[in-house]
C-alpha cells in the first residue's frame, strides 16, 4: 500500500516534468524549421538573380504586358530524394524600365511537407538591371541593391 | 479468524512511509533545483541567440556599415539601411521621377545596436526611443572582416564562465 502510494506520487511528478519539456522540444523543432525556411528563401532569391543574369529570356513572358511572373521549385536533400521544402519566387518587372531599372524579386521559403509547411520566411530583393547609370557603365549590374527580410510566419 | 494490525506495526509502517517520502522529496527537490538552474542557463543562451539572429537579419539589409569601420573590434554596431516604410518607388502607373536614384540617403535610416547594463538595445537614429531587444548579454563586439563581412559577437555570463556567441553576416547590398 505504501509502495503503491509512493509509486503514484513519483509517477505524477514525472509526468509534470515531462510536460514541461514538451514546450521546449516544440520550440526547438520550430527553430529548426525557421532556419530551413530562411535558407530556402535565400536559395530562391539567388536562383532568380542568377537566371536574370545568365538568361536573356528570363522571366518568360506569357503576354507582352505581363509584368509579374511567379514560379515554384522543390528543394531536395543531397540524396536528391528527400524533399526538404520549396520556394515560391515572384519576379516583378514593373520598374524595369529607366530611370528605375530595377527588378524586384520576392522569395518565400517553405520548409516541411507541401500543403502543411512547418516554417515560412519571405525575403524581397531589388536587383539593378541598368546597363548605364549617370552616363557611365553600371558597375552594379545584376547586383543586389536592396534586401528586405519580411520575417517568418 | 482475521488478524488485525497492532499499534506497533502501524507506527512502524508510518515511520517507514515518512522516511521514504522524505528521501523521495529530497531527490525531487534537488532535481527541481538542477532543472531550474539549467532552464535559467538555457534561457540566457536562447535570448543571446535571438539577439544574434535579430542582428543578423537586419544587418544583412545594410547598405553601409558605419561601425565597425576597421578590423578593430568595437562595442557599437551602426549601419545604414533602407527605411522599410519609405515610399521609394511609386506604384504603377505613376511614373518614376526622372532624377530617381537607387541609393537616395533621404530613404535611409541609421540603426545602432549596443549592450547597456545587460540588455541588448536597438535604436534608430532620430527615430524615437531605444528599444530593448533581449535581456542577458553582457557585451557586444563587432569587427569588419577582410572579406567585407561583419562578425558580431555577444557574450553571456554562465556561472563563472563568460561565453561568446558569434555570427558572420554577409552583406549583399553593401555599397
Amino acid at each position: 500500500m505504501v509502495s503503491l502510494l509512493l509509486l503514484i506520487l513519483l509517477l505524477v511528478l514525472g509526468f509534470a516534468q515531462l510536460n514541461a519539456r514538451v514546450a521546449q522540444y516544440r520550440a526547438a523543432r520550430e527553430a529548426t524549421s525557421s532556419v530551413q525556411a530562411l535558407a530556402l528563401a535565400e536559395a530562391g532569391l539567388e536562383d532568380a538573380r542568377v537566371k536574370l543574369d545568365r538568361d536573356a529570356d528570363f522571366p518568360p513572358r506569357g503576354a507582352v504586358d505581363q509584368l509579374v511572373f511567379s514560379y515554384q521549385e522543390d528543394v531536395f536533400d543531397l540524396d536528391n530524394a528527400t524533399r526538404v521544402g520549396s520556394y515560391v519566387v515572384t519576379v516583378d518587372l514593373r520598374w524595369r524600365a529607366p530611370p528605375a531599372s530595377i527588378v524586384r524579386i520576392t522569395s518565400e521559403g517553405q520548409a516541411g511537407p507541401p500543403g502543411a509547411p512547418t516554417g515560412r520566411r519571405r525575403l524581397t530583393m531589388e536587383v539593378d538591371v541598368a546597363e548605364f547609370r549617370a552616363g557611365a557603365p553600371n558597375p552594379d549590374l545584376f547586383r543586389v541593391l536592396h534586401l528586405e527580410d519580411e520575417g517568418g510566419f | 479468524m482475521k488478524r488485525g494490525v497492532t499499534l506497533a506495526e502501524v507506527l512502524l509502517t508510518m515511520f517507514l512511509f515518512i522516511l521514504m517520502l522524505g528521501v523521495a522529496g529530497t531527490l525531487v527537490r534537488e532535481y527541481s533545483g538542477v532543472l531550474r538552474h539549467s532552464s535559467s542557463k538555457e534561457r540566457t543562451l536562447r535570448s543571446a541567440l535571438v539577439g544574434l539572429d535579430r542582428i543578423d537579419c537586419e544587418l544583412a539589409q545594410a547598405h553601409a556599415v558605419v561601425s565597425p569601420a576597421t578590423s578593430t573590434p568595437v562595442s557599437l554596431l551602426e549601419f545604414r539601411k533602407l527605411d522599410p516604410g519609405a515610399a521609394r518607388l511609386p506604384a504603377p502607373p505613376t511614373p518614376v521621377p526622372a532624377g530617381w536614384a537607387p541609393h537616395d540617403p533621404a530613404y535611409e535610416v541609421t540603426v545602432r545596436y549596443r549592450v547597456l547594463q545587460g540588455t541588448l538595445i536597438r535604436e534608430v537614429v532620430g527615430g524615437g526611443a531605444p528599444m530593448a531587444v533581449v535581456q542577458g548579454p553582457q557585451g557586444l563586439n563587432a569587427v569588419l572582416l577582410p572579406n567585407g563581412n561583419v562578425e558580431v559577437s555577444l557574450s553571456i555570463q554562465e556561472d563563472k564562465l563568460l561565453r561568446t556567441l558569434s555570427t558572420e553576416v554577409f552583406l549583399p547590398s553593401l555599397r
